[in-house]
Protein backbone atom coordinates (compact mmCIF):
# COMPACT_ATOMS: atom_id res chain seq x y z
CA UNK A 1 0.00 0.00 0.00
CA UNK A 2 -0.41 2.34 -1.68
CA UNK A 3 -1.71 0.43 -4.67
CA UNK A 4 -2.10 2.47 -7.84
CA UNK A 5 -4.06 0.93 -10.71
CA UNK A 6 -3.61 2.46 -14.12
CA UNK A 7 -6.39 1.52 -16.54
CA UNK A 8 -6.02 2.65 -20.15
CA UNK A 9 -7.55 1.97 -23.53
CA UNK A 10 -6.04 -1.01 -25.33
CA UNK A 11 -2.54 -0.56 -26.74
CA UNK A 12 -2.22 3.11 -25.85
CA UNK A 13 0.83 2.90 -23.57
CA UNK A 14 4.13 1.51 -24.81
CA UNK A 15 6.00 -0.74 -22.40
CA UNK A 16 8.89 1.70 -21.82
CA UNK A 17 6.33 4.38 -20.94
CA UNK A 18 4.78 2.06 -18.38
CA UNK A 19 8.12 1.80 -16.64
CA UNK A 20 8.47 5.59 -16.73
CA UNK A 21 4.95 6.03 -15.39
CA UNK A 22 5.53 3.52 -12.59
CA UNK A 23 8.70 5.37 -11.62
CA UNK A 24 6.95 8.74 -11.82
CA UNK A 25 4.03 7.60 -9.68
CA UNK A 26 6.45 6.16 -7.15
CA UNK A 27 8.50 9.36 -7.11
CA UNK A 28 5.48 11.62 -6.68
CA UNK A 29 4.06 9.45 -3.93
CA UNK A 30 7.35 9.35 -2.04
CA UNK A 31 8.07 13.06 -2.49
CA UNK A 32 4.61 14.12 -1.35
CA UNK A 33 4.13 11.67 1.51
CA UNK A 34 7.77 10.95 2.49
CA UNK A 35 6.84 7.26 2.42
CA UNK A 36 9.52 4.78 1.31
CA UNK A 37 9.25 3.42 -2.26
CA UNK A 38 9.00 -0.16 -1.00
CA UNK A 39 5.35 0.54 -0.21
CA UNK A 40 4.38 1.71 -3.68
CA UNK A 41 2.72 -0.73 -6.09
CA UNK A 42 1.65 0.25 -9.62
CA UNK A 43 -0.33 -2.22 -11.74
CA UNK A 44 -1.38 -1.56 -15.34
CA UNK A 45 -4.49 -2.88 -17.05
CA UNK A 46 -6.29 -2.26 -20.31
CA UNK A 47 -9.95 -1.30 -20.21
CA UNK A 48 -12.23 -4.29 -20.50
CA UNK A 49 -9.36 -6.67 -19.77
CA UNK A 50 -10.64 -7.90 -16.45
CA UNK A 51 -14.29 -7.67 -15.50
CA UNK A 52 -13.47 -8.18 -11.84
CA UNK A 53 -11.57 -4.91 -11.84
CA UNK A 54 -14.80 -2.99 -12.02
CA UNK A 55 -15.88 -4.53 -8.73
CA UNK A 56 -12.58 -3.55 -7.19
CA UNK A 57 -12.68 -0.04 -8.65
CA UNK A 58 -16.25 0.43 -7.56
CA UNK A 59 -16.93 2.21 -10.83
CA UNK A 60 -17.11 1.41 -14.52
CA UNK A 61 -13.74 1.53 -16.22
CA UNK A 62 -12.97 4.44 -18.48
CA UNK A 63 -13.08 3.27 -22.09
CA UNK A 64 -11.47 6.37 -23.56
CA UNK A 65 -9.03 8.19 -21.32
CA UNK A 66 -6.55 6.96 -18.75
CA UNK A 67 -7.75 6.28 -15.22
CA UNK A 68 -5.56 6.13 -12.15
CA UNK A 69 -7.05 4.69 -8.97
CA UNK A 70 -4.98 5.07 -5.85
CA UNK A 71 -5.71 3.06 -2.72
CA UNK A 72 -3.88 5.15 -0.14
CA UNK A 73 -3.72 5.09 3.60
CA UNK A 74 -6.31 7.24 5.31
CA UNK A 75 -5.12 10.18 7.37
CA UNK A 76 -3.70 12.11 4.46
CA UNK A 77 -4.75 15.75 4.40
CA UNK A 78 -6.75 17.15 1.50
CA UNK A 79 -3.67 19.18 0.58
CA UNK A 80 -1.61 15.99 0.38
CA UNK A 81 -4.24 14.25 -1.71
CA UNK A 82 -4.42 17.20 -4.09
CA UNK A 83 -0.62 17.13 -4.43
CA UNK A 84 -0.70 13.40 -5.17
CA UNK A 85 -3.47 13.65 -7.72
CA UNK A 86 -2.14 16.80 -9.37
CA UNK A 87 1.45 15.55 -9.49
CA UNK A 88 0.58 12.12 -10.86
CA UNK A 89 -1.88 13.36 -13.49
CA UNK A 90 0.69 15.88 -14.68
CA UNK A 91 3.50 13.32 -14.93
CA UNK A 92 1.36 10.73 -16.71
CA UNK A 93 0.06 13.31 -19.18
CA UNK A 94 3.62 14.45 -19.89
CA UNK A 95 4.92 10.93 -20.44
CA UNK A 96 2.02 10.02 -22.73
CA UNK A 97 2.00 13.43 -24.44
CA UNK A 98 -1.75 13.79 -23.90
CA UNK A 99 -3.87 16.53 -22.43
CA UNK A 100 -4.38 16.65 -18.69
CA UNK A 101 -8.09 16.10 -19.19
CA UNK A 102 -7.33 12.66 -20.62
CA UNK A 103 -5.86 11.49 -17.32
CA UNK A 104 -8.41 11.10 -14.54
CA UNK A 105 -7.60 10.03 -11.03
CA UNK A 106 -9.46 8.86 -7.95
CA UNK A 107 -8.12 8.04 -4.52
CA UNK A 108 -9.66 5.77 -1.94
CA UNK A 109 -8.72 5.89 1.73
CA UNK A 110 -7.78 2.63 3.43
CA UNK A 111 -7.12 2.51 7.18
CA UNK A 112 -3.50 1.56 7.92
CA UNK A 113 -4.67 -0.84 10.63
CA UNK A 114 -6.59 -2.81 7.98
CA UNK A 115 -3.44 -3.62 6.00
CA UNK A 116 -0.53 -5.97 6.62
CA UNK A 117 2.56 -5.73 4.46
CA UNK A 118 5.67 -7.75 5.08
CA UNK A 119 3.91 -9.38 8.01
CA UNK A 120 3.39 -6.12 9.91
CA UNK A 121 0.42 -3.79 10.13
CA UNK A 122 1.13 -0.67 8.14
CA UNK A 123 2.19 2.43 10.05
CA UNK A 124 0.02 5.49 10.24
CA UNK A 125 1.08 8.26 7.83
CA UNK A 126 4.18 10.00 9.20
CA UNK A 127 5.38 6.96 11.15
CA UNK A 128 6.98 5.18 8.20
CA UNK A 129 10.65 5.69 9.10
CA UNK A 130 10.37 4.07 12.53
CA UNK A 131 8.18 1.29 11.10
CA UNK A 132 10.62 0.57 8.30
CA UNK A 133 13.60 0.45 10.63
CA UNK A 134 11.81 -1.96 12.97
CA UNK A 135 10.56 -4.03 10.04
CA UNK A 136 14.02 -4.33 8.48
CA UNK A 137 15.48 -5.48 11.79
CA UNK A 138 12.73 -8.09 12.08
CA UNK A 139 13.38 -9.35 8.55
CA UNK A 140 17.15 -9.53 9.16
CA UNK A 141 16.56 -11.49 12.36
CA UNK A 142 14.20 -13.86 10.54
CA UNK A 143 16.72 -14.59 7.82
CA UNK A 144 19.79 -14.80 10.11
CA UNK B 1 -21.41 -13.24 0.71
CA UNK B 2 -17.87 -12.30 1.70
CA UNK B 3 -15.79 -10.91 -1.17
CA UNK B 4 -12.10 -11.33 -1.80
CA UNK B 5 -10.06 -9.77 -4.58
CA UNK B 6 -6.56 -11.12 -5.20
CA UNK B 7 -4.04 -9.54 -7.54
CA UNK B 8 -1.40 -12.03 -8.68
CA UNK B 9 1.48 -11.49 -11.06
CA UNK B 10 1.07 -13.55 -14.24
CA UNK B 11 3.18 -16.67 -14.30
CA UNK B 12 4.31 -16.38 -10.71
CA UNK B 13 1.94 -18.81 -9.02
CA UNK B 14 0.94 -22.09 -10.75
CA UNK B 15 -2.79 -22.85 -11.05
CA UNK B 16 -2.73 -25.79 -8.58
CA UNK B 17 -1.27 -23.43 -5.99
CA UNK B 18 -3.89 -20.80 -6.82
CA UNK B 19 -6.50 -23.50 -6.17
CA UNK B 20 -4.89 -24.18 -2.79
CA UNK B 21 -4.96 -20.49 -1.97
CA UNK B 22 -8.63 -20.36 -2.85
CA UNK B 23 -9.37 -23.30 -0.59
CA UNK B 24 -7.32 -21.65 2.14
CA UNK B 25 -9.30 -18.42 1.87
CA UNK B 26 -12.54 -20.39 2.13
CA UNK B 27 -11.16 -22.12 5.21
CA UNK B 28 -10.16 -18.82 6.83
CA UNK B 29 -13.58 -17.29 6.19
CA UNK B 30 -15.27 -20.31 7.74
CA UNK B 31 -12.84 -20.69 10.63
CA UNK B 32 -13.31 -17.08 11.72
CA UNK B 33 -17.07 -17.19 11.31
CA UNK B 34 -17.11 -14.44 8.71
CA UNK B 35 -19.76 -16.02 6.53
CA UNK B 36 -20.93 -19.14 4.77
CA UNK B 37 -18.96 -18.59 1.61
CA UNK B 38 -16.58 -16.29 -0.16
CA UNK B 39 -16.63 -14.93 -3.69
CA UNK B 40 -13.02 -14.79 -4.85
CA UNK B 41 -11.99 -12.67 -7.83
CA UNK B 42 -8.52 -13.50 -9.10
CA UNK B 43 -7.07 -10.59 -11.04
CA UNK B 44 -3.96 -11.54 -12.94
CA UNK B 45 -1.59 -8.65 -13.53
CA UNK B 46 -0.24 -9.33 -17.02
CA UNK B 47 3.46 -10.06 -17.28
CA UNK B 48 5.47 -6.86 -17.19
CA UNK B 49 2.51 -4.78 -16.01
CA UNK B 50 3.14 -4.83 -12.26
CA UNK B 51 5.69 -2.62 -10.52
CA UNK B 52 6.74 -2.25 -6.90
CA UNK B 53 9.10 0.53 -5.87
CA UNK B 54 9.48 1.24 -9.60
CA UNK B 55 10.79 -2.27 -10.33
CA UNK B 56 9.06 -5.39 -11.70
CA UNK B 57 6.68 -6.58 -9.03
CA UNK B 58 6.44 -10.00 -7.45
CA UNK B 59 3.78 -8.88 -4.99
CA UNK B 60 0.42 -10.46 -4.32
CA UNK B 61 -2.26 -8.07 -3.09
CA UNK B 62 -5.20 -9.64 -1.27
CA UNK B 63 -8.27 -7.67 -0.16
CA UNK B 64 -10.91 -9.41 1.93
CA UNK B 65 -14.08 -7.49 2.77
CA UNK B 66 -15.84 -8.68 5.88
CA UNK B 67 -18.64 -7.80 8.24
CA UNK B 68 -17.50 -5.47 11.05
CA UNK B 69 -14.92 -7.22 13.25
CA UNK B 70 -12.67 -6.23 16.15
CA UNK B 71 -9.05 -5.35 15.46
CA UNK B 72 -7.53 -8.37 17.29
CA UNK B 73 -9.55 -10.72 15.07
CA UNK B 74 -8.58 -8.68 12.01
CA UNK B 75 -4.90 -9.14 12.88
CA UNK B 76 -5.38 -12.90 13.23
CA UNK B 77 -7.04 -13.05 9.82
CA UNK B 78 -4.32 -10.91 8.25
CA UNK B 79 -1.66 -13.20 9.69
CA UNK B 80 -3.58 -16.25 8.46
CA UNK B 81 -3.69 -14.81 4.92
CA UNK B 82 0.03 -13.98 4.97
CA UNK B 83 0.84 -17.48 6.27
CA UNK B 84 -1.37 -19.02 3.58
CA UNK B 85 0.62 -17.24 0.91
CA UNK B 86 4.10 -17.85 2.28
CA UNK B 87 3.36 -21.50 3.10
CA UNK B 88 2.03 -22.31 -0.37
CA UNK B 89 3.64 -20.01 -2.90
CA UNK B 90 7.24 -19.66 -1.80
CA UNK B 91 6.71 -15.89 -1.61
CA UNK B 92 8.53 -13.93 1.05
CA UNK B 93 6.48 -11.95 3.55
CA UNK B 94 7.60 -8.74 1.85
CA UNK B 95 5.80 -9.90 -1.29
CA UNK B 96 2.41 -10.17 0.39
CA UNK B 97 0.04 -7.24 0.95
CA UNK B 98 -3.13 -8.27 2.76
CA UNK B 99 -6.10 -6.06 3.58
CA UNK B 100 -9.07 -7.03 5.72
CA UNK B 101 -11.63 -4.26 5.60
CA UNK B 102 -15.31 -3.78 6.31
CA UNK B 103 -17.71 -4.01 3.41
CA UNK B 104 -18.79 -0.54 2.29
Amino acid sequence: MPLYLCVSPKSTIAQPDKQRISEAITDVHCQVTKAPPEFVHVFFFEAGQVQALENFLGAPMNEEGHLLLGNIRSGRTEETKLALVGGMRQKVAEILAVGLSEVQMLTRDIEAKWVMEGGDLLPEPGEEAAWLEKHKQKMETATA
Amino acid sequence: MIRCVCFLQEGQIPQPVVDKLGAGIHHIVTEYGLGNGVDINWIIVPKGQGWTAGKPSTSSVITLTTPPIEQPQRIEILNALCDLWTDNTGCQLNEVVATVMPAA
